[in-house]
């Protein structure tokens, strides 16, 4: 079933691709995160979507629209991680056009494995975004307080 | 690999915008100096490494809805 959205006054045009990972993806090129560099592994690719779905919340898929086949899982670091206050250089904020941290949101990138209990977030290289800019990069912090393998689940247990 | 000799102090330039300076030598430890455009990233070896090979892994399949209900009944 496919349907142009057509609005009052002009016509904002709907892009759509397969993803292997959520199916079917629409998306306008407003909705369109891009990257100041590309993730560590993964050079060629700039620009990504945020997809939210209540089936999965509070995870969000960061899907790339360049190649249907990279996403990954992300986490609002704040939600679970109450204490996670790095450091952001100047020169970051600069580069996402942020004045302050204020007007960015911190994610971990999730790696889930065959056993979900054994899940792990990156909070040494959190994926920092500007909502309103749609500007994004991962940030590798020098602070070895957190770790590229923070268990998701053995916090709840250190409460 | 390019391989140059340098002494305390010296330096080494990498195009037109890097500069790697030999800081001092501890025994077995060198001190690095590095200048290089802010839009050019500096990292230890072994953390960029780590970076992109876990960046690689969390790309590969999983099953975020079985994640996202165990996580839900324990928060």
């Amino acid at each position: 079933m496919v349907s142009k959205k057509v609005l009052a006054e002009k016509k904002v045009e709907e892009f759509e691709f397969d993803s292997k990972k959520v199916g079917k993806v629409k998306y306008k090129e407003s909705d369109l995160i891009t990257l100041a560099s590309p993730m560590l592994g993964f050079p060629d690719l700039h620009d990504f979507l945020l997809l939210e779905d209540d089936r999965y919340v509070p995870f969000m898929w960061f899907h790339s629209v360049e190649d249907p086949e990279v996403a990954f899982v992300v986490l609002p670091i704040k939600t679970f991680f109450k204490d996670y206050n790095p450091k952001i250089p100047k020169r970051e904020l600069k580069i996402l056009q942020a004045k302050n941290l204020d007007e960015l949101e911190l994610f971990g990138i999730v790696v889930v494995p065959a056993n979900p209990k054994e899940a792990t977030i990156n909070l040494r290289a959190p994926l920092v975004v500007n909502m309103n800019k749609k500007i994004a990069k991962q940030i590798i912090l020098d602070d070895n307080r957190w770790e590229i393998k923070t268990p998701l689940f053995q916090q709840e247990n250190t409460k | 690999m390019l391989v140059l000799t340098r002494k305390i102090g010296e330096s080494i330039v990498i195009g037109d915008d890097v500069e790697v300076k030999i800081v001092a030598v501890n025994g077995k430890t060198v001190k690095l100096g590095i200048e290089a455009p802010k839009n050019l990233s500096v990292h230890r070896k072994e953390v960029y490494e780590a970076i992109c090979k876990e960046n690689i892994k969390a790309s590969a399949e999983g099953d975020v809805v079985n994640l996202a209900s165990l996580i839900r009944k324990s928060g």
